[in-house]
């Protein structure tokens, strides 16, 4: 037994177990397999960093999801949001689960229909929709949201074009009490913005309004901003319907459920202040109850992204060097950072280690590979002292990281998953040289003999 | 069609349309005699009735005094519908030219007995209404032999009194046991010549060959029984009034019985019943010279119907078409379809709920209360999560509970307590509970509701769909659960009565009225907004088709839908006149009773999409059934109708449909060989393309 190398003395405040400000987390956080498969294992296979996606948890919230609407309302259609999480075989699970998909760009579109997704099964949202887009999209019969009066002018053009009516949606935004009011998105309800739009629409004659959709947020805490959101949907329903011939055959209500993730500044833990999906669909299916007509019931349209997906995703990184910070905090530098984890900058993520380690906790900050201040993990965690080459799991981030993961400085990683028998497949390569490059024109004059 | 105007019956100017509809009445009356629902047929009857000018004129002479009565007292031109209203009259003139010649004094006791006639008509017919049976000839019946009896005394009228028989109509080298047949047949119109009655068995035989079987059944089955009474088989056969087997076998048979073996065997029963009733009756009535006429067809029929409308006999035809073909057809088409049950309810919920108690459930659905039915939520074999300790691990807790008919709530009660789990309530056993009357006039009671939970008042107007309340664990209640039965009365705990699901789905399939068993997990639907949209056909809205060969155009037609101003039923019609009558009910839009040429486009609509849910769901399947000759394409018709009597399902052809996506739903006919067919729905209304056969028909835009 070798001689420990010198490790400079730490002062740690302790903090009472019954004090003001909760219990730390002085347990350390161990967690050795996902779906059963053993972390080194993936990692030895796959390598470091590894974003791991298990699909029996999709599987299970999907089905969850499904079912607190669909036992509550009978005519319900979940659309996958794309930008959540775009890999193939993401998009599969879901839509094999029932999901039509919920696109916000021409080349999401174009995965979608890639990926043999009919037009009539693709809501196309977005505030940026180009001509050409919309052109396709209205011949394949997609459900297209309208976000402006340009674009009403657009499809009025491409309706033209094309000979035929086009169905359309409108989006909208409202005052539903919470803060910020995502007002840029749709017209506004309160001002009669909407109304001015449906008159619009009615006055061009080219376009077939059948549908209403608004998104109100995303990682919403407070299910009576959906009720608020459902209710005013239906009075403007009425509205629409009562003047004009338009008969309003769908009501989408967008997403922005939360997933258990800790949003930083939010004190408690995800556990008690996140609603349950059945919260969510109570508030919103008792509005429809409370004010639709009954008889004809619209189809509801969710748009739940986060909340399917989150907590299915994992990072599984390796420690790759520590030292000690002028202020005492222990200091470890990941091969995984912001470039992977672009939601980092708002939520605190559970770090698990796979092994218990010797030694107390301490206060550590956990970085990045990048060489910039901001790439951080964690600021201030409580971790036992991690052995170089250790790895650690990061959780939840199944919702937004592998489509908004950057090829900055690194590569990025393959993406894993497992499968309902604990089966893995790659289903994502980690780049290389020739991935990045690809695209690149090299002029002539600067090519070096 | 011009619509009534309420001023036009006031005035004394008659306008061509009523003129028309006066005449075809008349020659409609003649046909109707003989069961025939044709006026073509009505005006043969009537030429050849000719052959006794006395008896047609005094005949026509006591209908067109019913028809100026009508029109005297201001009826509505919309009696002329019934048929009953002017053959009674017909028959009853007929009978009076029979025996006398047309004088100024016999005419005026024609038109005193029509006008009797008439009135007694009326009369019996709103008291037979009540029963939901036929008058037949009753009101004849009574009024001629009244006739007969007055005229005892009116000696004058004897003077003239015709027998001329012209010679050239009775068929004398024919066999005796066969012109009798054809004898009696044309003493139904008051011609007992067996030429006439050749033509009339032609006009039957050509019109229903359901009904010329019948009418040879009946004869000779009467004759037969009647022969084996009097040990004669001459004196059998020249009864006169033979003519009423003919006419008991054609009506329990084929026309107010729906063609079937059993209804065949009735009908039989009812002939060999009939003569004990004609030699009675005859020599009753013999006393005072009077014929029995078709007494004997009246009572046997109206009495058989009494008695099998009141055991709800399920061949009886509610629907009467007018050859027994098409009611047969109907028939067996609807028990496919629709299965005649006549209690349809909705699911009470939302969402995939699985059967834990069906009829005759052996905990608590026994007995008087043996006809409910009790839903959970379950999932991976269990109604709950954890323990099962708590009412909140109960998926089936705090669920709405969905109306599951269009109704009135009038009685609920909403504060019984929630049962602990592992408690029930033995006091107050229904728990929360409410009571809907149906728009139909059945009452639903459902049980075990959530304490405080109704959000609907007593005397509010629900619709199928709307919600009621949260499920809950009140009353003799173990878990979680709802109860729902349909009852004798709105009284609590009343009597039970069996009913059926209108539409749910199972495993991605549509089931049509169906009672799921226990343990089945089904899922309710409520019509989709969309759906219905897309197939809202609007009264006088027209869509123009193109029809395709290939690539190649090679014809065109157009729809328009239209209502019938007396059932309100709507229909498309083509520009032939071919009609497809369509619906959109109980969470479904369908095509039925299509009225037309064969192999028409408007028919090919009706193969290629006989029904359609009003839910979406990718993927989703449906059966349905359609008349085999459509998907036959077989001229066999007539085999397969007379076939059908035995063999219901030799009848029908089975399909398949499922939904590819939102607007394109593909079939499969189960015919020999296969037919594949496709229905592709327009995005905001009506149907965008048909891919039937060798054919696409594509909407014109």
């Amino acid at each position: 037994m070798g001689k420990k190398p010198y490790e400079s003395p730490t002062i740690i405040k302790i903090e009472s177990s019954m004090s003001k400000a909760g219990l730390p987390s002085m347990q350390q956080k161990i967690r050795k397999d996902i779906d059963g498969v053993d972390i080194h294992a993936l990692s030895d296979e796959y390598g470091s960093p590894l974003f791991v996606f298990s699909e029996q948890k999709m599987r299970k919230l999907y089905k969850e999801a499904y079912e607190a609407f669909s036992s509550r309302y009978p005519n319900v259609q979940f659309g996958w949001s794309y930008k959540t999480n775009y890999l193939q075989a993401i998009c599969s699970v879901f839509h094999q689960e029932g999901a039509i998909a919920e696109v916000v760009s021409e080349f999401e579109y174009e995965k979608a229909r890639k990926f043999g997704i009919e037009g009539k099964d693709i809501i196309y949202n977005g505030p940026y929709k180009p001509y050409d887009s919309l052109k396709t999209a209205a011949s394949e019969g997609a459900k297209i949201h309208i976000d402006t009066f340009d674009e009403i002018s657009d499809l009025e053009k491409v309706a033209d074009e094309l000979g035929m009516t086009i169905p359309v949606a409108i989006r909208l935004n409202m005052d539903i009490g919470i803060e910020p009011q995502w007002s840029r998105f749709g017209f506004n309800i309160e001002s009669g913005q909407a109304m001015d739009a449906v008159r619009r629409i009615e006055a061009g004659g080219k376009l077939d309004l059948n549908g209403l959709h608004s998104h109100i947020g995303t990682f919403m805490l407070d299910t009576n901003a959906y009720k608020m959101q459902t209710t005013k949907m239906v009075l403007l329903m009425k509205e629409i319907e009562a003047h004009t011939d338009y008969i309003i055959t769908y009501l989408d209500v967008g997403g922005g459920f939360a997933s258990k993730a800790h949003l930083k500044g939010i004190y408690q833990p995800p556990e008690v202040v996140v609603p349950s999906i059945d919260d969510y669909a109570e508030a919103i299916t008792s509005a429809l109850y409370e004010h639709l007509e009954h008889g004809n019931y619209p189809r509801l349209y969710l748009e739940t992204g986060r909340h399917l997906i989150d907590e299915a995703g994992y990072l599984i990184t390796t420690m790759t060097g520590t030292k000690r910070l002028p202020d005492g905090r222990r200091n470890y530098i990941m091969d995984a950072g912001v470039n992977l984890l672009y939601t980092a900058f708002w939520f605190k993520y559970d770090l698990e280690l796979t092994e218990r380690q010797d030694g107390m906790m301490e206060p550590a900050l956990v970085n990045g590979p990048l060489c910039m201040n901001i790439d951080v993990i964690d600021e201030s965690v409580m971790l036992p002292r991690l052995k170089r080459g250790s790895k650690m799991v990061i959780s939840p981030v199944g919702a937004y990281s592998v489509t908004q993961w950057m090829q900055f400085i690194r590569y990025r990683p393959s993406v894993v998953l497992i499968d309902m028998q604990g089966q893995t497949h790659l289903i994502r390569e980690t780049e290389e040289l020739h991935d990045v490059e690809a695209r690149e024109r090299l002029p002539e004059y600067l090519q070096h003999e | 069609m011009s619509k009534p105007e309420s001023g036009c019956q006031s005035t004394f100017n008659m306008n061509s349309a009523t003129m028309k509809s006066y005449f075809t009445a008349v020659i409609s009356s003649y046909a109707e005699i003989l069961f025939l629902q044709n006026p073509r047929y009505g005006l043969a009857l009537l030429l050849i009735s000719f052959i006794n000018v006395n008896t047609t004129l005094s005949g026509l002479i006591a209908v067109f005094t019913v028809l100026a009565f009508a029109y005297f007292i201001r009826m509505e031109v919309e009696f002329l519908q019934n048929g009953f209203y002017i053959y009674n009259p017909l028959l009853v003139g007929m009978s009076i030219g029979y025996i006398f010649e047309v004088t100024a004094v016999s005419a005026l006791l024609i038109m005193m007995a029509a006008i009797f006639t008439f009135l007694l008509t009326i009369v019996l017919y709103h008291l037979f209404l009540k029963a939901s049976i036929p008058i037949l000839s009753l009101p004849f019946t009574l009024v001629s032999t009244l006739i007969y009896l007055a005229s005892l005394n009116y000696t004058s009228l004897y003077t003239q009194a015709l027998y001329i028989k012209p010679a050239f109509v009775d068929l004398t080298f024919l066999p005796v046991i066969l012109s009798m047949y054809l004898k009696a047949m044309g003493t139904i119109l008051f011609l007992p010549y067996s030429g006439v009655g050749l033509l009339f068995v032609i006009g039957i035989l050509s019109y229903s060959r359901i009904m010329f079987l019948l009418s040879i059944a009946g004869f000779y089955v009467g004759v037969f029984v009647h022969s084996m009474m009097l040990g004669s088989w001459h004196l059998a056969l020249s009864n006169p009034y033979t003519f009423n087997y003919i006419l008991i076998a054609i009506a329990l048979g084929a026309i107010f019985l729906v063609p079937s073996i059993r209804s065949i065997l009735i009908a039989m029963i009812g002939v060999a019943m009939s003569v004990l009733f004609i030699d009675a009756s005859a020599s009753f009535w013999a006393i005072y010279k009077i014929p029995v006429f078709t007494l004997p067809f009246n009572v046997i029929v109206i009495s058989f119907l009494f008695v099998l409308q009141s055991v709800r006999f399920r061949e009886f035809a509610y629907d009467i078409k007018k050859t027994p073909e098409l009611t047969l057809r109907s028939y067996i088409l609807s028990f496919f379809r629709f299965r005649l049950g006549d209690i349809n309810l909705f699911l009470p919920f939302s969402g995939k709920w699985s059967v834990y108690q069906a009829f005759d459930g052996e905990w608590t659905h026994q007995g008087e209360w043996r006809y409910a039915y009790d839903f959970v939520i379950m999932k991976d074999g269990e109604s709950f999560k954890g323990e099962g300790n708590h009412l909140e691990d109960y998926f089936a807790y705090k669920k709405p509970v969905l109306s599951p008919v269009s109704g009135y709530v009038l009685d609920l009660k909403d504060s019984v307590e929630d049962n602990l789990i592992g408690h029930v309530n033995t006091i107050e056993n229904w728990g929360n509970y409410i009571i809907i009357q149906s728009q139909l006039g059945h009452f639903i009671e459902i049980s075990h509701l959530a304490r405080a939970s109704i959000k609907v008042k007593k005397g509010d107007y629900v619709e199928a769909g709307q919600i009621l309340g949260l499920c809950g664990n009140s009353g003799y209640s173990p878990q979680p659960h709802i109860h729902i039965q349909v009852q004798e009365s709105v009284l609590l705990g009343s009597k039970t009565l069996p009913f059926q699901f209108v539409s749910y789905i199972e495993d991605d399939h549509v089931q049509f009225y169906d009672d799921p068993p226990e343990k089945r997990e089904v899922e309710s639907y409520f019509n989709d907004k969309s759906l219905d949209k897309r197939l809202s056909f609007t009264l006088d809205s027209r869509y123009s088709y193109d029809v395709y060969h290939g690539e190649k155009i090679i014809d065109t037609f157009e729809l328009k839908v239209k209502m019938n101003r007396f059932s309100g039923r709507f229909y498309f019609e083509d520009q032939k006149g071919n009609r497809l009558h369509l619906a959109k009910e109980a969470g479904m839009f369908y095509l039925y009773d299509y009225e037309g040429k064969d192999e028409s486009w408007l028919q090919k609509i009706y193969i290629a999409i006989p029904r359609i849910p009003l839910v979406y769901r990718k993927g989703l399947t449906w059966n349905d059934y359609l008349p085999a000759r459509y998907a036959l394409r077989t001229h066999l018709t007539y085999l397969l109708s007379i076939g059908a009597i035995a063999f219901p399902r030799a009848y029908i052809t089975k399909g398949k449909w499922q939904f590819k996506d939102e607007q394109r739903i593909e079939g499969v006919l189960f015919s020999h060989p296969e037919q594949k067919v496709a229905v592709g729905l327009d995005q905001s209304n009506g149907i965008d393309y048909i891919e039937v056969q060798e054919h696409i028909i594509r909407m014109r835009r």
